[in-house]
């Protein structure tokens, strides 16, 4: 496997990406980069889930709970404590002065915290502290006998309970979800959608080199290793289960990552997030791109987003029907996704032309 | 209290055992985690629901398992046998296959929640002044009798001798001469079929709505997590003691924390097991 | 395992596949945000480019799709209908309403994107829209920094007055003084409250037990639910143990008919222990059907049975247009008031621009079929009269009590610490 990333073959479609990334703001309407930055942080959480899930054949189906826990702890520091009780609904029915003053001005103090307006501790906390409940979570569930079915349904319970314990704590706002969340760049740029998108752009091609990186290097091999042959690596010596787990924190971390540069766009984050639903959404994004290979988040985010936001309003319930088919048609004929159709339809448009394709040299 | 407890406790449970056994057949003879395990439930409801008026709730509840084993047999056909023996690929095609059953029920009979009447009203005494309804009684016979029957079924007759067959190894019941893939489809469809009955005997007590299934098979997973998959009796066993604890902590206090509590307990104990209680597949 | 080179010809291949798939998606993003030059978000709609179009946009912004649309489409329709007649008349000072509809499909996070859309796109005059109190608190900083107008028409519990919402059904004081007073004098002093756990039953029911305990009544317990419970058999349970008085429920949706369902399996009756609803409109009553209906108690501003005769012109005409099994409740003649009520400030404003809408509001009256006329206050909430309805056998209110007519406050005294109460109307910390 070549050990550059940036191989000849890649080079070429990775530059004209770039340019288009960088081109959209000029032609594209506030309304749609404000889209774009929306789907960003979506495509983090899809690689996220590529490395369980492409890597390591692991499913999860309760990372929108890291994602939403990230994207809480982000918009509680983002936004700072809530100046103004009038938010505050029914909390004011009671006399007292109401307990959340220490809780309040701790996050006052940490949300000082800030540079160039923009606190550090809103990336630092939500990627430390997803991946320690990542870490407990991925501790438990590797000990059982066969991770394929039970990471799913550990996963979905860890869910549940996420999304009912976020509903009921009033700090981030309950059942009204957290709302009224600043952007990160506003006080680098005024918080224009243009800015956002730059940031959340900026963020997505730092985490895609690093994971790009990492598919290559041994620490990457020894990872795909755990998922191929998990027996044989275990009797070479590596404790299979820690590695799956320090893993599952790692997914976890960057879950809670994408989660916070989500609020910075979104300005609201609401329970469900941390639900089945929405798990289920990112792995459907996942399977549309092809587990596996590298692009396959950006791909199958794009796809499916793009897709909804043009026909969901015109088929509404036809284009969640549709979904379900496409799932379908994809996990029984197109299982390495819409990435892994190009490859071989570029293999068969090559074949076409009389030239062979070398056996390994995937891109 | 306790004997109120106890009654909720095994009422809950009856219609988790009901959920969990069809989940937990499919995945032991076929290899397939059925995610859409709760649209049938739906859809057992709805046809209970849509065939009460016309030929009375008695009739119309003998009838939704067969008509939901019937989609079963043709989705096990069309889809599922593409699916055997792959958990990651079977769950995802089959979360595929909840969201196109939901979205065609939801088109073709609205988002409305449907009424249907409770076929026997009234209640049993509990002693100490205490009723409970008959309704619910019927429900634990149903899951105990239903349960019990899978079990005899199983052990005493050709085709389970099949199915067992084919559950514990499916070359070798193929070498044997058995015909695998009708012991699947007909695996597929007696799964389905239960799921079915438990949503017909449900609706006269619930809301009838095509998202209603969610809830349901967040419920039958949670006893399989726990029971393991592809044992009759330990899913029996678990769902009760899911339905006990659930009603132990929801008739004191409340059913958000007895939820809550409910999970955490789930996932504390499979943490905590050295080993699965059953050997499952891989 | 070395890649070859690729040829020139593999090259141009790869290069012209990569152009035109980022041709495509370039302008499939172009088609869907071709809605005019782009602008910054936070930009006043102070001069407005409303002024010198010949139509009035106006949003519609409900769950036409998922768990919500139950309830809202049925909102959207009475939107539309009023939109429709306000046209047919020759619109609003000739010019005629351009309704600008969106779907947030019961998705929290999908409500702001087009809350977004609807007041920096579309540009919209006033936005008629949102159900759940979770949807208006999430739109809500949207509406505020982009200096624009919501009408929401939903019943709420109060405890907010934002200066860039007109809240034209019922809040908390309005729906629930007289009629906990009532309930404790007539039903009994013992209640047991049931509700869905999120921020509007539990304020409901905080509410109700306040104003219950100041006429001296006790409330032997407060029970929440997950929104998706259809399981009471637990809670019923500790009811019949706990013999109240009454129940007072705030279940919303889809547990509404399984709870009156399990009710009655449990052998509860109306007339021993009765169910006064703060949530539970004809549109949920139907889902019941009347035999496990009967005999419950609901409050509220509208009731289908009303017999005026501008009432019958408003069923009749809904339901020629969307269906004659389709009940109106509270909701929908309130989506339909709104849309006079902003006819009525525009012509009183003398123009569109949101800016000049908000100013005109106070003082402004529409007439609310089925309930008279409904003013609004500086406040920005609607005054009414709530009347006290008892289900009958075809699954609707008759009205047993009518309760005179009452202002709104959404921080009434009685319940809210002195200290606590902000002046109205307000904006929320930005």
């Amino acid at each position: 496997m070549p050990a550059r990333l940036l191989t000849r073959r890649r080079s070429l479609p990775l530059a004209l990406l770039v340019l288009a990334a960088a081109l959209a703001p000029l032609v594209l309407s506030d309304f749609t980069i404000g889209l774009l930055a929306l789907w960003l942080p979506f495509v983090m959480l899809a690689i996220s889930l590529d490395l369980l899930w492409g890597e390591n054949r692991i499913v999860s189906f309760g990372h929108g709970a890291f994602f939403a826990g990230g994207g809480y702890i982000a918009g509680l520091l983002l936004r700072g404590p809530q100046a103004d009780a009038t938010g505050v609904n029914y909390a004011l029915l009671s006399s007292g002065n109401g307990n959340g003053s220490t809780f309040d001005s701790v996050l006052h103090t940490l949300s000082g915290i800030q540079v160039a307006g923009v606190p550090p501790l809103a990336f630092a906390l939500p990627v430390a502290i997803c991946g320690l409940v990542g870490l407990l979570v991925g501790m438990a569930v590797f000990r059982i006998g066969s991770v394929e079915v039970y990471a799913p349904l550990v996963t979905l319970g860890v869910g549940v309970i996420a999304a009912t314990v976020f509903l009921k704590l009033a700090v981030i706002g309950g059942s009204n979800g957290l709302s009224g969340i600043p952007p990160y760049t506003r006080q680098l740029a005024g918080g224009s959608q243009v800015s956002i998108y730059v940031f959340n752009a900026v963020w997505l091609a730092v985490v895609y080199v690093a994971y790009a990186a990492f598919r290559r290097s041994r620490a990457g091999r020894r990872w795909r290793a755990a998922g191929d042959d998990p027996i044989r690596l275990e009797a070479l010596g590596v404790d299979v289960r820690r590695l799956r787990a320090l893993g599952f924190a790692a997914s976890a971390a960057l879950a809670g990552l994408a989660g916070a540069l989500y609020v910075g766009a979104s300005g609201f984050m609401s329970a469900d997030t941390a639900g089945v639903v929405f798990s289920v959404q990112a792995l459907i994004w996942l399977a549309v791109g092809g587990p596996g290979a590298l692009f396959a988040p950006l791909v199958g985010v794009l796809a499916i987003e793009l897709a909804d936001h043009q026909l969901s309003e015109r088929l509404q319930n036809t284009w969640q029907l549709l979904l379900g088919v496409l799932l379908i048609v994809v996990v029984l004929g197109a299982p390495r996704g819409l990435t892994g159709l190009a490859g071989s339809g570029a293999a068969a448009v090559q074949r076409l032309f009389g030239r062979a394709q070398p056996p390994g040299a995937a891109s | 209290m306790l004997v109120q407890i106890a009654a909720q406790g095994l009422s809950v449970g009856a219609v988790l055992a009901l959920s969990a056994l069809g989940l937990t057949i499919v995945y032991g003879v076929m290899g397939v985690v059925n995610l859409a395990h709760g649209e049938f439930v739906m859809l057992g409801a709805y046809a209970m629901t849509l065939l009460s008026p016309l030929i009375g709730p008695w009739a119309a509840i003998a009838l939704a398992p067969l008509i939901v084993g019937a989609i079963g047999l043709v989705v096990d056909r069309a889809l599922i046998r593409w699916l055997y023996h792959d958990p990651v690929k079977s769950m995802l095609g089959t979360f595929g296959l909840a969201i196109v059953i939901r979205q065609l029920v939801l088109i073709v009979e609205g988002p409305q929640l449907r009424y249907v009447g409770l076929p026997l009203t009234g209640a049993v005494s509990l002693g100490f002044g205490q009723t409970f309804p008959l309704w619910r009684v019927v429900l634990i016979a149903a899951a105990v009798v239903v349960g019990i029957g899978m079990a005899i079924w199983l052990a005493r007759s050709a085709t389970g001798l099949k199915v067992r067959t084919t559950t514990v190894d499916a070359d070798v019941a193929q070498s044997l001469g058995m015909n695998v893939g009708r012991v699947n489809a007909l695996a597929f469809a007696i799964g389905t079929g239960l799921a079915g009955l438990a949503g017909a005997l449900v609706a006269p007590l619930d809301s009838v709505y095509p998202n209603m299934g969610l809830s349901y098979l967040v419920g039958a997973f949670l006893v399989v997590i726990l029971a393991g998959l592809g044992s009759i009796r330990n899913a029996l066993g678990w769902a009760a003691g899911v339905g006990l604890l659930t009603a132990a902590v929801a008739v004191p206090a409340d059913d958000v924390l007895a939820q809550v509590v409910v999970w955490s307990v789930a996932l504390a104990i499979v943490a905590l097991r050295r080993q699965p209680l059953v050997a499952s597949r891989v | 395992m070395t890649s070859l080179q690729p040829t020139r010809r593999e090259v141009l291949k790869r290069a012209g596949a990569a152009a035109v798939g980022t041709t495509a998606v370039g302008s499939l993003l172009a088609a869907c945000g071709s809605t005019g030059a782009s602008t910054t978000t936070s930009a006043t709609n102070a001069a407005a480019t409303t002024g010198a179009s010949d139509t009035i946009k106006v949003g519609v912004l409900f769950s036409l799709s998922g768990d919500l649309s139950i309830a809202e489409t049925s909102m959207k329709n009475a939107t539309m209908l009023a939109i429709d007649e306000i046209n047919a008349r020759g619109g609003i000072g000739g010019r005629k309403i351009e309704p600008v509809v969106e779907d947030y499909a019961s998705d929290f996070s999908v409500v702001v994107q087009k809350a977004r859309k609807l007041v920096n796109d579309d540009r919209v005059a006033a936005t008629i829209g949102c159900y759940a109190s979770a949807s208006r608190k999430a739109v809500l900083p949207v509406y505020e920094q982009g200096n624009a107008v919501l009408l929401y028409p939903t019943f709420y519990e109060g405890l907010e007055c934002s200066t860039n919402v007109i809240y034209t059904s019922l809040v908390a004081n309005q729906h629930l003084t007289d009629t906990t007073n009532w309930m404790v004098k007539n039903a009994g002093k013992k209640i047991y409250m049931v509700g869905s756990d999120y921020v509007g039953p539990q304020t409901y029911n905080a509410i109700v037990k306040k104003l219950a305990e100041q006429q001296g009544a006790t409330v032997i317990a407060n029970r929440f639910f997950p929104l998706t419970q259809t399981e009471f058999g637990s809670a019923l349970s500790d009811i019949k143990a706990a013999k109240p008085d009454l129940i007072w429920n705030t279940i919303v949706g889809a547990g509404i008919p399984a709870f009156l369902k399990q009710y009655q399996a449990a052998g509860f009756t109306p007339e021993k222990t009765p169910i006064f609803s703060g949530i539970c409109t004809e549109q949920e009553l139907a889902a019941v059907g009347g035999a496990a209906a009967k005999g419950h108690w609901f409050p509220a501003s509208y009731f289908e049975t009303t017999r005026t005769p501008d009432n019958k012109t408003f069923v009749q005409r809904y339901q020629e247009r969307y269906g004659s099994a389709q009940p109106t409740n509270m909701p929908m003649q309130a989506s339909y008031t709104s849309a006079y009520l902003l006819a009525a400030a525009i012509e009183k404003a003398g123009e569109a621009t949101p800016a000049a809408i908000l100013n005109a509001f106070p003082g402004v009256s529409a007439h609310a079929p089925g309930e008279g006329t409904v003013t609004v206050k500086p406040n920005h909430h609607t005054t009414h009269t709530v009347s006290l309805g008892r289900a009958n056998d075809r699954a609707l209110y008759d009205v047993v009590v009518r309760f005179a007519p009452r202002d709104p406050d959404p921080f009434p005294p009685s319940i809210v610490p002195a200290s606590k109460i902000p002046s109205c109307p307000r904006r929320e910390a930005s």
